[in-house]
């Protein structure tokens, strides 16, 4: 009976989130020249970022572990993972809450989180489609320094960094857009949310080029947990104890992040004051 | 056993106070000023299964919050409600599957796509199998007109046609309670009828329990025998609709029509004259002296025909909203 309820809501969930997709590919479909232009700003983030340390590199064989090669590997990697575990609720949360759109979600026996891991699935889905060809073109001006570092247990590991990667940095994008339960100006927080993520995932600096000072926030920090790690797997630059560390590193960050976004949630809920209309 | 039963609901709010300019603006920084308002006031209420219950009040009354904590939506300050046995703001899935709100302000459709989009997401968030799907929508579609409009982005609708799909996509799970706020406000008046007309047929073809908010009184008038009147978050009157004149109209009208001209200044002595054209008349009279007053205009002007007549309903309620001593506990 138990079972049969558990398969019950499984295929329920499946239903919703094949229709909440389709719903989103369509509205993706709707902005799909917006979407593009947004996506080359992706690609071409990781490629200056590329130029510059290829021109910093200069004649030199490496800096630190990072050769030409390795450069080249880690960026277009980049471009591939900060599309597929990016998140943006924290920029349309606020807005649900301070205009009263939350109220549609509430009304409906339907989780607010399920609908922004649909609209963060849906929109990947359409980014893959643009970005692919992006990455493509870009590998392909630097084909001379394409390694595959990735190893076979990285190669079975990837997917799952890749999925944990995604799921922390949409909870913990959700939990700074829940922040607007309590203020009424998100901008700040947002911002300064930003700068770190920018900053300590790797998307800007690869990791291990920060100061050994550093290195070790940087390893307990959520940040390196949802671009960097899953980059270092396909660069190939994490084995084994160093692999299970941080792949243990997500399942705390992961659970953290969720434990946090429950408690702001019902928190939140509490003071929400379902404005509008 | 009501439906829908609110007791002393209460909601107050804290709201950030401050002056306008520069100065009150640096001075905020650190010293916020906060105010209570108090958006419902120990507001007691009880709907039986079936009815159409009309809620009165000007902007600000405190409809819409009370209509957002018996959805669900929002927590009170204090008291109490029971909404089909459930405790509205746990909202429990079982309870959120038989409610629906409609805000006439706000969508709940998404903007970017067709509305039927919207209605597969509810088909599977609701459950509701393919044939009943078909056969609910089919009846929407034919009471509510809906042909062509549902494969139309809902940001290219007219007001009107996206109000009639938010009707529809709120009922496809068939609510057994119907929350509406304002679902005819901004729409020409053909509209506003052909959705009056919709909601009444609903009501009678399924039996579902309505509670309406809305500033027209052709709404009310049409649709509610039974009125809740809120003013300042309190309660100020649960009764037919048909009584408020009788209980709040201090006066009743006296319409004449006479068999030769009578002047304004001879009709004074009667009551209030409220509108005058020589052969035709409305006066105005405190409603204890109407049969004295009636007699006299009888005994002392060539009257060809009189009625008497309660207040409008809707002059009744702007004048309680505009009396500021009207006792609350009435």
């Amino acid at each position: 009976m138990r079972l049969s309820g558990a398969f019950s809501k499984m295929r329920r969930l499946i239903r919703i989130y094949r229709a909440g997709l389709s719903r989103e590919l369509s509205a993706t479909a709707a902005y799909r020249g917006s979407l593009a232009i947004w996506m080359f700003g992706v690609v071409v983030a990781p490629y200056v970022s590329l130029t510059v340390w290829l021109a910093v590199l200069g004649d030199r064989a490496a800096i630190g572990p990072y050769g030409r090669a390795q450069f080249v590997q880690y960026y277009l990697g980049v471009s591939l993972v900060a599309m597929l575990t990016g998140a943006w609720a924290a920029h349309f949360i606020p807005e649900d809450i301070w205009r009263g759109g939350l109220n549609q979600h509430l009304l409906r026996p339907w989780s607010y989180l399920h609908h922004y891991i649909i609209n963060n699935i849906g929109e990947k889905l359409s980014k893959l489609v643009i970005l692919g060809p992006m990455i493509l073109i870009v590998a392909l001006g630097f084909r001379q320094d394409l390694r595959l570092g990735l190893s076979w247990a990285g190669a079975l590991l990837l997917p799952c960094s890749i999925l944990m990667g995604a799921a922390i940095a949409l909870l913990i994008n959700v939990c700074v857009g829940l922040i607007a339960f309590w203020t009424s100006d998100t901008t700040g927080i947002k911002a300064f949310y930003l700068f770190l993520e920018a900053l300590l995932s790797g998307q800007t600096i690869p990791l291990n080029l920060f100061p050994a000072d550093w290195q070790g926030p940087l390893r307990l920090a959520p940040f390196r947990y949802t671009l960097s790690l899953p980059v270092e797997i396909i660069t190939g630059t994490l084995e084994g104890r160093e692999l299970a560390f941080g792949l243990g590193m997500q399942v705390v960050w992961l659970a953290l992040a969720y434990v946090a976004y429950r408690a702001m949630w019902r928190a939140g809920i509490r003071t929400y004051g379902a404005v509008g209309g | 056993m009501p439906i829908i039963q609110a007791m002393d609901l209460t909601k107050h709010y804290r709201v950030h106070q401050r002056e306008a300019g520069l100065g009150a603006a640096v001075r905020s920084l650190w010293r916020r000023t906060y105010k209570t308002v108090d958006a419902v006031n120990a507001v007691s209420f009880a709907l039986e299964p079936g009815e159409i219950v009309g809620f009165l009040g000007p902007n600000g009354a405190g409809k819409t919050t009370t209509l957002k904590m018996l959805s669900g939506l929002l927590y009170p300050t204090s008291g109490s409600a029971a909404v089909l046995g459930h405790t509205p703001w746990q909202r429990q899935e079982s309870y959120l599957r038989q409610i629906s709100l409609v805000m006439g302000q706000k969508s709940q459709l998404w903007f970017d796509v067709p509305a039927m989009d919207s209605y597969l997401i509810q088909k599977e968030i609701y459950e509701i199998d393919d044939a009943t799907f078909r056969e609910r929508l089919g009846l929407l579609s034919e009471l509510l007109e809906l042909d062509g409009l549902l494969k139309v982005q809902v940001r290219q609708l007219s007001l009107g046609e996206r109000m009639k799909c938010e009707l529809a996509g709120s009922l496809l799970h068939a609510p057994r309670v119907l929350f509406l706020d304002e679902p005819t406000i901004g729409l020409d008046v053909t509209m506003q009828k052909r959705l009056r007309d919709f909601i009444r047929a609903y009501n009678q073809r399924t039996g579902a329990t309505i509670l309406l908010t809305s500033h027209y009184m052709d709404d009310i008038e049409a649709l509610c025998q039974r009125v809740l009147i809120i003013h300042h978050g309190h309660l100020l009157y649960d009764g037919p609709l048909a009584q408020i004149a009788q209980r709040y109209g201090g006066e009743r009208l006296l319409r004449v029509a006479f068999a030769e001209a009578v002047t304004e200044a001879d009709l004074a002595a009667i009551g209030e004259v409220a509108e005058w054209q020589a052969l035709r008349a409305t006066v105005r009279v405190k409603r204890a002296e109407t049969k004295d007053r009636a007699a006299q205009l009888l005994n002392r002007f060539p009257v060809a025909d009189l009625t008497i007549e309660e207040i409008p309903i809707d002059e009744v309620i702007r004048r309680i909203f505009q009396d500021e001593a009207v006792d609350p506990h009435l």
